[in-house]
C-alpha cells in the first residue's frame, strides 16, 4: 500500500514535469509550432506563395488636376467654374483596344460632378491620355474632393483609379438689392411705417453657410442735412427676416424685429443664408429677405432731406461671415 | 395755414422717403482657411495666408480690410484699401508668424473683415457690405517633434504585445497541471 503511493507520487511527478516542460518548450519554439501541429495531423501546411498573373486588363496609371487652384473656393455667382483633369490609361493589349467613348471622371465631395464623355487627346503604344472638364459650382462645399477616372477596353473589362483627391476652399460672399428701398406718406410723429418695396433680398453667391445670428447690420443716423442735429435716429429702425401681421404697433413684424443700434453690428434674428443655386429663386434656396421698418419718425422732424451724407456717419453695412 | 405747412412737411419727407438706398453689392472673399478648417502652425514658424477677392458683377468697388481678432500673430502685408474692379479676382496676402516660446496646443482665433467703402451722397441712405472671415490657428509640433512623438509612441506599442494563441496554449497546460496537483493532493488526503 505504501509502496503503490510512492508510484503514484513518481507517477504524477513525472506527468507535470512533462507538461511544465512542454510549456516551457513552447514560450521558446512558439513560432510554425501551431503550423507543424496542423501538419502533422492534416499533412497540409500554409506557406507564402508569390503569384503573378499577366492578362490583358487595363490600368489607370496618372490622375492629375492641370487647372487653377480651388484653394480659395469656387468661383462666385454667377460664375462658374472650370476644371481640367487629365489622366492616363495603360494596357498591355495596346491603347488602340480601349473604349474611349467609355473614358469618364466623377469628383465627389458633398456632391458629385462628372463628365461622361472625356475627351482621347493622345495615344501610342500602350498608353492613351484623356482630358475631362468638370464644372464646379458656386455653392460646391468646402472639403476634400476625390476625384474617380474610369475607362474600359473594347472585351468590357475596366479600370478605375480613386488616388487622386483636392481641396476646396470656402468662399463668403452675397450680393444684395434691390437698389432703393421706399416709405412713401411719412409725416413727423409717424410711427410703424414698413418699407413699401421691400425686401432686401439677399442672395448667396458663394459655398459658405451663413448661420442664423451671422448676418449683421451696422445702422447709422440719417441726420438732416440742412440742421444736422435733427435726425432719424439709428434705434427708430428695425429689421427682421420676416413680414406680415396688422402693420400697427408692434403686431408689424418688422416693426418688432432686431432693433438698430447706430455703431453696433446687430446680429438679425433667424436670418441666415443656405448654400444653393440661388437663381432658382424660391426665397430660400440660397436666399434671404430682410424687411425693415421705421418704427418712429420723430415729431420734432423739420422740412429738410435726411440721409447718411452727413460726416458724422456712415452707409449702413450688412455684413455676413 | 397750419394744414398747408403740415402738408409741406409731408412732402418733404416723402421726397427723402423715395431717395433711399441706392446701392447693389456683389461682393465676396476666399481662403482656404475657415471655420472648420483651422491653420495648423509650429512655434518659430511663418505662413502666408491668402485671400482672394471676386467682384463679379455690377461696379467697380473699393475693400477695406480690418483684422478685428489675431493680431498679435497675423498682418496683413498690405492694409491698404484695395480696389477690385468689376470681373476682378484679387489675392490679399496676410502673414502668421507664431513666436518659438509658444505652447504646443494653443489656439488663437484670428479675424479678418472686408467692407465696402460706400460714398454717402446727398438725400441717399447708402448701404454698403461686408464679408468677415474667422479660422482659429492652432499650434502643432514642428514635423521633427511629431516624427519623435511617433517613434516613441511606436516603442511602447511594441512594449506591449498581443496574446497569441501560443500563450493561450501555455496558459491551458499550467492550468492543467495546477488541476492535477489539485487532485492529487485531495485524493492523497482521503486515503490518509
Amino acid at each position: 500500500m505504501r509502496r503503490m503511493k510512492k508510484e503514484d507520487k513518481n507517477k504524477i511527478i513525472i506527468l507535470l514535469s512533462v507538461i511544465l516542460l512542454i510549456a516551457l518548450l513552447l514560450t521558446t519554439v512558439s513560432a510554425g509550432i501551431l503550423n507543424w501541429i496542423k501538419k502533422t495531423i492534416s499533412g497540409k501546411a500554409t506557406q507564402n506563395l508569390g503569384l503573378n498573373i499577366t492578362v490583358g486588363v487595363p490600368s489607370i496609371t496618372t490622375v492629375y488636376n492641370s487647372s487653377i487652384s480651388l484653394g480659395s473656393g469656387p468661383n462666385e455667382a454667377p460664375a462658374i467654374t472650370t476644371m481640367v483633369i487629365n489622366f492616363t490609361a495603360y494596357t498591355i493589349s495596346g491603347a488602340v483596344n480601349l473604349n474611349h467613348s467609355t473614358a469618364r471622371i466623377n469628383v465627389t465631395g458633398d456632391t458629385t460632378r462628372q463628365n461622361l464623355s472625356c475627351a482621347n487627346t493622345a495615344s501610342s503604344g500602350n498608353y492613351a491620355n484623356y482630358t475631362c472638364n468638370i464644372t464646379m459650382w458656386w455653392w460646391d462645399g468646402t472639403g476634400t474632393w476625390n476625384i474617380t477616372a474610369y475607362v474600359e477596353d473594347n472585351q468590357t473589362n475596366s479600370a478605375m483609379n480613386t488616388s487622386t483627391n483636392f481641396y476646396v476652399g470656402s468662399r463668403t460672399s452675397f450680393v444684395m438689392g434691390p437698389s432703393s428701398l421706399t416709405w412713401p406718406g411719412i409725416a413727423p410723429g409717424a410711427t410703424n411705417k414698413t418699407s413699401s418695396n421691400d425686401p432686401l433680398l439677399l442672395n448667396n453667391t458663394g459655398n459658405d453657410v451663413i448661420n442664423a445670428t451671422s448676418i449683421k447690420i451696422n445702422a447709422s443716423n440719417l441726420r438732416g442735412e440742412t440742421t444736422p442735429t435733427q435726425a432719424l435716429w439709428a434705434e427708430n429702425f428695425s429689421v427682421s427676416w420676416n413680414t406680415g401681421g396688422a402693420c400697427t404697433g408692434a403686431n408689424c413684424v418688422e416693426c418688432g424685429g432686431t432693433v438698430m443700434n447706430r455703431s453696433i453690428y446687430q446680429a438679425i434674428a433667424t436670418a441666415n443664408l443656405t448654400k444653393g443655386n440661388y437663381t432658382i429663386n424660391d426665397g430660400s434656396t440660397g436666399q434671404e429677405e430682410l424687411y425693415f421698418c421705421l418704427r418712429l419718425a420723430g415729431s420734432e422732424l423739420s422740412n429738410q432731406a435726411y440721409s447718411t451724407a452727413n460726416e458724422t456717419e456712415w452707409a449702413w453695412i450688412v455684413q455676413t461671415s | 395755414m397750419i394744414t398747408n405747412k403740415y402738408c409741406q412737411r409731408i412732402g418733404i419727407l416723402t421726397l427723402f422717403i423715395i431717395l433711399l438706398s441706392s446701392y447693389v453689392s456683389a461682393f465676396g472673399v476666399g481662403s482656404a482657411y475657415h471655420k472648420e478648417y483651422p491653420l495648423k502652425i509650429s512655434p518659430g514658424e511663418t505662413k502666408e495666408v491668402i485671400f482672394n477677392l471676386q467682384n463679379p458683377v455690377g461696379t467697380d468697388i473699393t475693400a477695406r480690410p480690418s483684422l478685428t481678432k489675431g493680431s498679435e500673430i497675423m498682418q496683413l502685408t498690405d492694409s491698404k484699401d484695395i480696389a477690385v474692379p468689376v470681373g476682378s479676382s484679387i489675392d490679399v496676402k496676410a502673414m502668421v508668424s507664431i513666436p518659438s516660446d509658444t505652447k504646443i496646443g494653443d489656439i488663437y482665433p484670428v479675424e479678418i473683415t472686408f467692407t465696402t467703402v460706400t460714398r454717402s451722397e446727398s438725400g441717399a441712405f447708402a448701404l454698403g457690405s461686408s464679408v468677415g472671415r474667422d479660422f482659429n490657428v492652432i499650434i502643432v509640433p514642428t514635423p521633427k517633434e511629431e516624427k519623435k512623438l511617433e517613434e516613441e509612441k511606436a516603442k511602447l506599442t511594441e512594449q506591449k504585445p498581443g496574446v497569441s494563441g501560443t500563450t493561450y496554449i501555455i496558459g491551458a497546460l499550467i492550468l492543467i497541471a495546477i488541476i492535477l496537483a489539485i487532485l492529487f493532493i485531495t485524493k492523497k488526503k482521503k486515503r490518509k
